[in-house]
């Protein structure tokens, strides 16, 4: 283990030999995370003697997870000792917890829980909508709408300041307004979503199904139950790692609040400043509330350590995030000086993607890099404002191979479709017996890899199965092997959370385009922003235009030592002809007794305003 | 200007000073007389004088409030808040019981009028539309009718039939014939838009016209944060009263408002005390003399515009006197062909690029279309080129900025090209639906009146064969002919 600690800094080493039972890891981008994540599990392992059963990670997104994975077979390899412990996202665990309320009787599921998107409740029965926001006419933006607000009531934050467990706790005369992409803001009165959260826990009774927010809901109930259910599982995971804490949603964190005791250890590592998901009810303060929680609760048990040495970036790109959030929570380690970012001005997409092209044939003319050392970092792609298209539109003109990722957005429903179907057909068969039937049917190949896959993650029943659909749908972005193909990667800012390149290009600065949107939740683009700019780890090129109407995010970045670029045209100009002497004297003269006139009149103006 | 306010301000009603910031100002101008400049001086002032009172400018299009902007950054170096009416109408709709937010506009509106129409046409055995003056597209023409009439009918306030049916219409012209029975079914047509509005499924949302009174109406919903001290208005008589009237119910203290005659594009009437605007007597102020272009360019454009008898006969009417800056003559290119109006503006463009790297450069056409050919070709030549249909246009930078004729208007150029003048084109061949002929040209030659006065520096005019009539009512004597070299 002092292999492995010898590797740490002292921060990381700190955080690693911790023995208080709670623990706060500030870790800003390029600190290490990962790797002091991994070494402070094994330490738990192989220092403080725990069970690796008794070890339980939660991470949100796949890439992460894996990521985590890695760094322990590495180190484990290195040690030549240690587990994997269960790693599981929120919806797994929750589901988890929803088997065994099963078992034990406490639960109002029955055993083979259908889970579905809460919107497919409403194909399933479409009376649970009737007579509801009759205002509106457009019944889909309805169907939306309420299946939002329920979603977000029970998450916490966004309607309401704390998560609600049963439609009860809704005050009739409350007016919750929800914005839909089809119909614009739609009203809907407390009493509406009353009638339509009963409506679905008795369809949710009759049919065995609920939805994702609904595991999290039941699991939290299960919990506070105190009974078996919440005995077994409180002993079962004594040892509790959170990645991302600063995603979770108020109803994820009352999950966790509800299943400790006095014997739980829990190490959380966040970071608030690259908080970017609150449209998914995750919170700023997240980090904050649960050290001011512990810190309160048992002052000697608490502990926070952050970590500030960024190992990832030059410390030109570690100087502008920091000028950018105003804040100095990371450190340049290597006091490399390597390039400048770039801040280039254009005044279209078109400019930029252009730019962006030339710029890489430039990078890789001389193999200084790969294509693959190059990511492209787009806001948002949309009809208004087709960034990510404009992109890849250049790239293929300029003859530059690309991958473009994208989160799919939509869970993979068809895969949870089949999966739950499989449970129906094969309930309580081996997972690999279940491969060999589907491979004899001749069945979709997504799905039989998907149950390879989970098996190797050591799915044994369909039971599992439904775990990992469920963590598979719930991980928020969808790590392809990139590095396999030796392109250009081209994705969304939020796609790169975790992720690191030596050359990072981002688009599209400007009024509405970046800060996104006419009414931008600046904050929140400010961090999405951050995350952008500290994945760079050698050249960053950030392009856009100034802000005019709302902040300007380019404006921001010039105050910082960059080097600043203006490229308004893809070719060197043409400027073949002049006025004639004569001409030109009597324009000069113009010019200079109109800047007269207008400093004259501007004065004037000043004065004339007293009057008014 | 500047000097007759001064002389009017010494005389002994100096009341005004004691409602200052607060009552309402209105500021009328011809093109040029630098509206937008007091607007922004005003803004200025108010943001000096009160930094912790909050200031919004609201003007007709997103390209203008932009402009306005980037304006109030390179003259006052102050951040200003600019929005359009409807963005920001809808924002504070938002905040009412007023279920619908969804706006229908432009071509929204114009399908959910054309669907009532229908089915009144088809429902309605004794409807009766009034018959359009036209050979062709009829029926796209009376389409265009119903949208203006409906926009008029909401606009003014009038909601009942009996009141449709008993009102003097004024501001439309007599070659279309409107009897009762006509005026039956366009309000018919009317109430079964405002149906679709209200509960179909494709048309749910609210109008331009309803969003006004809505504000209007539930203005005590509007929560105090949201509502400024102070709110500027652009070209305000682009707005129509309801619009002006939720402006003013919505601001805390004041409300100015920058409007003129010459520059009405859109046909609307109003008084400004209809609108909720209580103008102080010598608050208002009438600016003649403009100061952002040259003599020579004013000259010409003043006296193309004085050949409409419709505008000089106006009482509102206001001759403007002549700035002193001197400058070059305006130039008058007549081209044969397309191919030489290319060549003619990449020369110009060229020139201007090689002697004023610096200055931004306006080409105005009368359609996008042409505008991208433009656009193309100058890019070619590595010309910064700027299209300003694109809601985020920069119109500060140097470069050619791509503009038509129509939202050329609240802009200005250091350099500009108006090309196009042809027969058919402007004047445009068709009237609107329900417009007098008189009328139709009064707008039309105002439009080239406007693009004129867009320039600072030069102003090169490009005659494409057939001419356009206006090149007739340019005197030579006010411009130099130019040939390509």
């Amino acid at each position: 283990m002092n292999k492995i600690l010898l590797e740490l800094n002292q921060e990381q080493r700190n955080a690693v030999v911790f023995n208080g039972k709670f623990l706060e890891i500030i870790a800003g981008p390029g600190t290490g995370k990962t790797k002091t994540l991994a070494a402070k599990i094994l330490y738990t392992q192989s220092e403080l003697g725990i069970d690796i059963d008794k070890i339980l990670g939660i991470s949100f997104s796949r890439s992460a997870k894996s990521q985590l994975i890695n760094k322990l077979d590495e180190f484990s390899d290195i040690i030549g000792y240690g587990g994997m412990p269960a790693v599981l996202t929120f919806h797994s665990l929750a589901h988890r917890i929803l088997k065994y309320g099963v078992h034990h009787g406490e639960s109002r599921f029955r055993n083979g829980i259908k889970i579905m998107e809460t919107e497919d409740f409403i194909n399933l029965d479409p009376s649970l909508t009737k007579g509801l926001c009759n205002d509106y006419a457009n019944r889909i933006a309805v169907n939306k709408a309420l299946s939002a607000a329920y979603n977000q009531i029970r998450q916490g934050s966004r309607l309401e300041n704390h998560p609600l467990h049963n439609y009860n706790e809704i005050n009739n005369n409350s007016v919750y307004s929800v914005t839909t992409y089809e119909q614009g803001r739609i009203l809907v009165k407390g009493n509406e979503l009353k009638t339509f959260w009963t409506k679905i826990n008795r369809l949710e009774k009759v049919k065995n199904i609920t939805d994702y927010q609904g595991l999290i809901t039941e699991a939290i109930r299960l919990l506070q139950l105190k009974q078996k259910t919440y005995n077994e599982i409180a002993e079962n995971y004594t040892h509790i790692f959170i990645d991302e804490y600063q995603d979770t949603s108020l109803a994820q964190e009352e999950l966790l609040l509800s299943l400790i005791n006095e014997a739980h250890h829990i190490t959380i590592v966040g970071d608030p400043n690259q908080t970017i998901y609150t449209f998914n009810g995750s919170n700023s303060l997240n980090m904050k509330r649960f050290a001011d929680y512990f810190s309160n609760k048992s002052p000697s048990d608490f502990s926070k350590v952050e970590l500030i040495h960024n190992y990832r970036s030059t410390s030109e790109v570690v100087a502008l995030a920091n000028d950018f959030i105003k804040e100095s929570n990371i450190v340049s380690y290597n006091a490399r000086t390597g390039f400048k970012p770039a801040v280039v001005e254009t005044h279209s997409i078109d400019l930029a993607t252009n730019y962006i092209a030339e710029e890489i044939i430039e990078l890789t003319k001389n193999g200084d890099y790969g294509l693959s050392d190059i990511c492209v970092l787009y806001r948002k792609n949309s009809e208004y404002s087709p960034q990510g298209q404009k992109v890849m539109e250049a790239l293929g003109r300029a003859g530059i191979k690309y991958t473009a990722t994208h989160t799919n957005k939509e869970r993979n429903v068809s895969l949870l479709e089949q999966v739950n179907n499989l449970s129906f057909i094969y309930e309580d068969e081996p997972v690999q017996d279940i491969i060999s039937k589907l491979i004899k049917k001749n069945e979709d190949e997504k799905l039989i890899s998907f149950v390879r896959d989970a098996m190797k993650q050591g799915a044994k029943d369909t039971d599992d199965l439904i775990d990992y659909v469920v963590e598979s749908s719930d991980t928020v972005e969808d790590l392809q092997e990139e590095n396999e193909n030796q392109d250009v990667i081209v994705k969304t800012v939020h796609d790169a959370k975790g992720l690191e390149y030596p050359v990072v290009f981002i688009l599209y600065l400007g009024d509405r385009q970046f800060p996104h949107s006419s009414r931008p939740d600046i904050e929140e683009e400010s961090r999405l922003f951050y995350v952008g700019l500290t994945r760079a780890k050698d050249q960053l090129y950030i392009l856009g235009q100034k802000g005019i109407l709302q902040q300007s995010f380019m404006e921001q970045c010039l105050q910082s030592d960059v080097i600043y670029e203006q490229y308004h045209s893809a070719k060197s100009e043409i400027r073949d002809k002049q006025f004639k002497d004569k001409e030109k004297d009597v324009i000069d003269k113009t010019g200079k007794q109109l800047e007269n006139e207008e400093a004259r009149q501007k004065e004037e103006l000043r004065k004339l305003m007293d009057f008014f | 200007m500047i000097h007759q306010s001064k002389t009017e301000l010494s005389t002994p009603q100096k009341n005004c000073v004691q409602f200052k910031p607060e009552g309402d100002l209105l500021i009328q101008g011809i093109p040029g007389s630098g509206k937008s400049t007091i607007l922004l001086a005003r803004a200025s002032y108010l943001a000096e004088i009160n930094p912790e009172e909050s200031i919004l400018l609201l003007t007709f299009s997103r390209a203008l409030t932009n402009y306005m902007g980037q304006l109030a950054l390179k003259t006052y170096n102050m951040s200003l808040s600019a929005k359009t009416f409807h963005q920001w109408g809808q924002e504070l709709l938002e905040k009412t019981d007023y279920p619908y937010t969804r706006l229908i506009l432009g071509e929204n509106r114009k399908n959910t009028i054309n669907f009532a129409k229908n089915i009144v046409k088809k429902h309605n055995k004794n409807s009766s539309f009034p018959n359009m003056n036209v050979e062709k597209h009829k029926n796209r023409k009376l389409l265009e009718f119903l949208c203006d009439e409906i926009e008029w009918i909401k606009g003014t306030g009038i909601t009942s039939r009996e009141k449709y049916l008993n009102v003097k219409r004024s501001g439309r012209g007599g070659d279309i014939r409107v009897t009762k029975e006509n005026r039956q079914t366009i309000y018919d047509v009317l109430e079964k838009y405002n149906e679709l509005l209200k509960n179909h499924p494709r048309h749910q949302g609210i109008d331009g016209d309803d969003l006004a009174r809505i504000l209007v109406e539930k203005n005590d919903q509007i929560p105090d944060n949201l509502r400024p001290d102070h709110i500027l208005v652009d070209e305000a008589q682009d707005l129509f009263t309801m619009q002006l009237k939720a402006i003013s119910s919505t601001s805390k203290k004041s409300v100015t408002v920058g409007a003129d005659k010459g520059q009405q594009i859109y046909r609307r009437t109003f008084t400004w005390k209809q609108a909720g605007i209580d103008v102080m007597g010598n608050r208002s102020r009438f600016l003649k003399q403009t100061f952002r272009s040259t003599k020579q360019i004013i000259e010409l454009a003043n006296n193309f515009q004085e050949k409409d008898k419709l505008y000089v006969e106006d009482p509102d009417y206001q001759k403007a006197s002549l700035p002193e800056i001197e400058g070059k003559m305006p130039e008058l290119m007549f081209s044969p062909d397309m191919s030489m109006e290319k060549q003619a503006i990449i020369e110009q463009v060229s020139k201007i690029r090689s002697n004023y790297p610096d200055d931004t450069i306006g080409v105005i056409a009368t359609s996008h279309d042409k505008l991208d050919k433009f656009g193309k070709l100058l890019d070619e030549r590595g010309v910064p080129v700027y299209k300003v249909k694109e809601d985020e246009a920069d119109f500060i930078s140097p470069g050619a900025k791509l503009i038509t004729f129509h939202s050329s208007k609240g802009l200005e150029f250091d350099h500009v090209i108006i090309t196009g003048l042809t027969k058919g084109k402007l004047p445009y061949k068709h009237l609107s639906p329900g417009e007098d002929q008189e009328e139709f040209m009064s707008r039309e030659r105002k439009k080239l009146y406007v693009a004129m006065t867009r320039a600072k520096k030069t102003l090169l005019l490009i005659a494409v064969k057939e001419y356009s009539p206006f090149v007739n009512d340019l005197i030579p004597e006010l411009y130099e002919t130019v040939n390509l070299e």
